[in-house]
């Protein structure tokens, strides 16, 4: 009986290790940054073949769009999480942040794309840039 | 030279059908989640298409009895009813993405939304099945599908690291975020696309409605020999665009636009076009050959009139069949469902079914009393039972490492 | 009749009819029923779906039975679907091009 309740307890710590709120919550972060930073590689290359004279509008447009949908639903079920801990409210703040700013980004460029304002275009191809190396790191942060 | 010809057509055919929007989402998929690192399934899966189809072929030509006639025969009634149900609803699935396939690939021309081209390919396709003679169809939409050859010319204009990807194929592990899970799901989605059970519903109806005999072996080896593995060659450069362009930016694919994209950053607007009509063709084609096929598999359990030889009101059960399920298609893509989720799942759904139709065609393909002299040899029974191995383990681990997976998440 | 030796539950059953003329496809044999009276069990007749089929319209059998049904209409499913949709449909009666 003894033994029973010290394996069940065994069991129930190392569940609870896995569960370990903070942990947890930098899993999710650096899952969501990793599909984040794949939008944001996706809108940046279309944009930037569009800027290059290799797509049409039509195409780039929807490719752009389609990233900025994919991105819209990783924020949105990344936001809905809920800390636990203060440490996993900083990391939440942290990626969410990340990620809500590389979501305004793709809007952006695709407002761009779709005006034809090549300009603007060429400017948020460059911030996307920075953006989406800034995810990568954010998501190896955990495996 | 006339035979020559017509040989050389079939396996050009057989290229450009080989290649569906299964084939598509799943290899650009896979080469930029995984690189090349599981090319090795492709080539088991086009060994395994090889095998299935030839057995199937020469069971048409010997007996004139196409595939799901036959599967109800060896399997009797109840567990070959449960064999229809299994294929059928793999088969909806498959004509489901296939549909949504070709509305994608008019909005990325276009800008306009998939969902009003939607309703607008379901019945072109009924209308072409409807007006226009079997061999032209299939002729017409597997050469056109040839232009996907346009992803080799994109994989070489990249300027890959050959050497890297040659690494990659010889290292078949997962690397980075990715587990042996997700790998093994993958694995068997690929193995799922390469080996599509209506492909064998088609081409072995197809033998039917061409009145193939034995005279016809030989080209419908060739074919099958030729045709199939050159497709999976297709399959193959399709996942080396998305392993160039895709893995090393951590670009996962979700969408059709991003399975064409390679094309246009190598080649420009004329690559795109170019494989905007070749998706377009393959799409289409595959399906017209998936909704015939959902007619070519009850039909033939139950006994009715099929095929596209009679005219349409002869078959008519047939023909209402084929309605009902594009009617059914153009309700599922309305809810708005993601037509490349779909996809992935009907491959991995493929997977699961093969066995169920599998097993009877081997079987059939061994008794002389259908087969005459032309029942399987020792080294291709060796062949074939390795494969039925293969496909049972697909089949058993498809639905535990769905899940496991979260669907390869 | 032949007087062949066919083994019921490999070569009858679940097997497609066809129409001996014209090739037509008429459904499937489920289940045979056999004359039990004489010494060996012989078929008495075919059973598709609720119609039987006398053994004397049996005409030939391979990979199929072929049969000419005199006084049968085995396609009325077909005809029914025929009349009251597929036919209406223009150009259900002719071939494809």
């Amino acid at each position: 009986m003894l033994r029973t309740l010290a394996l069940v307890a065994t069991l129930l710590a190392v569940l609870a290790g896995c569960g370990d709120p903070d942990q947890k919550m930098l899993t999710e972060g650096a899952r969501a940054a990793r599909d984040a930073a794949s939008a944001v590689g996706t809108a940046r290359l279309a944009a930037q073949s569009a800027l290059d004279h290799k797509l049409w509008n039509a195409p780039a447009t929807q490719m752009v769009s389609d990233a900025e949908k994919s991105i819209g639903k990783v924020a949105t079920t990344f936001d809905a999480l809920q800390p636990k801990t203060g440490h996993s409210r900083a990391t939440y703040d942290s990626y969410s942040k990340a990620l809500s700013t590389a979501q305004d980004e793709i809007t952006d460029l695709r407002i761009a794309l779709t005006n034809n304002d090549l300009g603007t275009v060429a400017d948020q191809v460059t911030q996307l840039q920075t953006l989406g190396q800034q995810l990568h790191r954010l998501g190896e942060q955990a495996k | 030279m006339k035979k020559l010809l017509a040989v050389t057509l079939g396996i050009l055919t057989a290229i450009g059908g080989f290649v569906d929007i299964g084939d598509l989402v799943t290899n650009a998929l896979v080469g930029a989640r995984f690189g090349m690192r599981l090319a090795w399934v492709v080539v088991v899966g086009v060994i395994g298409i090889c095998l299935y189809a030839e057995m199937s072929g020469r069971v048409v030509a010997m007996s004139g009895r196409p595939v799901f006639d036959l599967i109800r025969e060896r399997l009797g009634r109840r567990t070959g009813l449960f064999a229809l149900i299994a294929s059928f609803l793999v088969t909806l699935l498959t004509l489901i993405a296939e549909i949504g396939g070709v509305a994608l690939a008019f909005e990325l021309a276009s800008g306009v939304n998939y969902l009003l081209w939607m309703p607008l390919a379901a019945i072109a396709v009924w209308l072409v099945i409807w007006r226009v003679k079997f061999s032209h169809l299939e002729k017409v939409f597997g050469l056109l599908g040839l232009l996907l050859i346009v992803f080799a010319v994109a994989l070489w204009k990249l300027g890959p690291n050959w050497g890297q990807l040659a690494h990659q194929v010889t290292h078949p592990v997962p690397t980075g975020h990715e587990t042996w899970l997700t790998y093994a799901y993958y694995a068997i989605a690929l193995f799922g696309a390469a080996m599509t059970p209506y492909e064998v519903f088609f081409f072995s109806s197809g033998g039917v409605e061409e009145k193939w005999s034995r005279n016809d072996l030989g080209t419908e080896r060739a074919n099958v020999y030729l045709g199939f593995p050159l497709g999976g060659l297709l399959s193959l450069a399709i996942a080396g665009c998305t392993a160039v362009l895709y893995l090393p930016a951590g670009i996962k694919v979700e969408t059709l636009g991003q399975v064409t994209l390679p094309t246009a950053v190598a080649l420009g607007k004329l690559g795109l076009a170019i494989v905007l009509v070749g998706v377009f063709a393959a799409t289409f084609g595959a399906a017209l050959e998936t909704a015939l096929s959902c007619g070519y598999t009850i039909a033939q359990y139950f006994g009715w009139q099929w095929g596209k030889f009679v005219r349409p009101r002869q078959a008519s059960r047939f023909h209402l069949i084929i309605v009902i399920c594009l009617a059914l298609s153009i309700l599922v893509l309305l809810t708005a469902v993601d037509p490349v989720k779909v996809t992935e799942y009907s491959v991995v759904f493929a997977a699961m079914a093969l066995p169920l139709t599998y097993l009877p065609i081997l079987i059939i393909a061994n008794d002389p009393d259908y087969m005459g002299e032309s029942t399987n040899g020792r080294v291709l029974n060796f062949l074939a039972l390795i494969y039925l191995g293969l496909l049972l383990l697909a089949s058993i681990a498809a639905i535990p490492l769905m899940i496991v997976t979260k669907a390869g998440q | 009749m032949t007087g062949k030796i066919l083994h019921a539950q490999l070569h009858l059953m679940d097997r497609q009819l066809i129409e001996y003329r014209s090739g037509a496809l008429l459904g499937k044999v489920d289940d045979v029923e056999l004359d039990l009276r004489s010494e060996i069990p012989v078929v008495a007749a075919l059973i598709s779906g609720h119609q039987r089929i006398p053994a004397a319209d049996i005409a030939e059998i391979d990979s199929a039975v072929k049969i000419t049904p005199y006084q049968l209409n085995l396609t009325k499913g077909d005809d029914w679907v025929e009349q009251h949709l597929i036919g209406k449909i223009p150009g259900a009666g002719n071939e494809t091009e």
